[in-house]
């Protein structure tokens, strides 16, 4: 039963993967286009967005860091 | 005009960061996510193209934009000075700099509308094509923002002059430049990109 399973799994794995293969957002179909140049863009376009939402975080967390509540030192 | 004590803004919270600047930051970042979205449109449709800008589109007046920016970027500036003078507690000279702020503002926006007469009357236009498309959405959102803070700094210069800004309005002032200064940086990015690049 386990070895059906992940024979299917497998399957369906291959299937999608093949089907992924004919999206027409697959590097290698955009390579055809625009001698690769839209790659470029599409490239540059997820960098910066990813980079911002990374810089965001890291300015709030830093900002609130810097700004928490400073503790009394407990006396012994 | 008269000078007015501002005592200083002061608010205890349980972060340690003021709620008022932490909910314009909250803002301000979305609005970062906004602009960051649509300069990612504009790079996939540009390397879409064999050639930037297409052939037979009017060429941008990068001069006459490049002292546009130099107004920006030095309104961001004379609002720094208004804040410290503000902070000072010199509400005449913290309105005299506002005031000139504003000012810039307008100018900007003016300077643009310009712009798009000129453009518009050589073909250029929002659904003429993606270059325009892409040209018009840009800048038009920029601005937008632009009008939204020079009606802002109006707000408090109306305040300011009305002496009805107190210690309750220490963080409205904040926030203003706060914004004022994000759609100056957003402008420095769309300059370079759109113009320069």
């Amino acid at each position: 039963m386990r070895t059906a399973r992940a024979f299917f799994g497998a399957a369906a794995l291959w299937f999608t993967t093949q089907s992924l293969w004919a999206c027409p957002l697959c590097a290698e179909a955009l390579k055809r286009i625009n001698g690769g140049q839209l790659v470029r863009g599409y490239f540059l376009a997820y960098l910066i967005m990813v980079l911002l939402p990374i810089t965001i975080v890291s300015f709030f967390a830093v900002t609130l860091y810097r700004a928490r509540p400073k503790q009394p030192p407990q006396e012994p | 005009m008269s000078s007015k004590t501002l005592a200083p803004h002061t608010e205890t919270t349980s972060t340690g960061f003021p709620s008022a600047r932490l909910g314009m930051l909250i803002f301000l970042s979305s609005e970062a996510m906004m602009f960051t979205t649509l300069i990612a449109s504009y790079l996939v449709l540009r390397s879409s193209q064999t050639m930037w800008p297409p052939p037979n589109q009017p060429a941008l007046n990068v001069t006459l934009t490049a002292i546009n920016t130099f107004f920006l970027i030095s309104s961001s500036f004379t609002f720094h000075i208004a804040e410290m003078q503000y902070k000072k507690g010199s509400l005449g000279k913290f309105l005299g700099w506002l005031g000139l702020t504003i000012l810039l503002g307008v100018l900007f926006l003016s300077i643009q509308a310009y712009e798009y007469t000129n453009l518009i009357k050589e073909g250029l236009s929002l659904s003429s094509s993606t270059y325009g498309s892409v040209f018009f959405t840009l800048t038009g959102f920029h601005g937008f923002h632009v009008f939204v803070g020079v009606l802002l700094m109006n707000i408090v210069f109306w305040r300011g002059n009305a002496k009805n800004l107190s210690t309750k309005n220490h963080a409205f002032v904040e926030n203003v430049g706060m914004y004022w200064h994000f759609v100056d940086i957003v402008w420095i990015c769309l300059f370079t990109t759109l113009y320069l690049l």
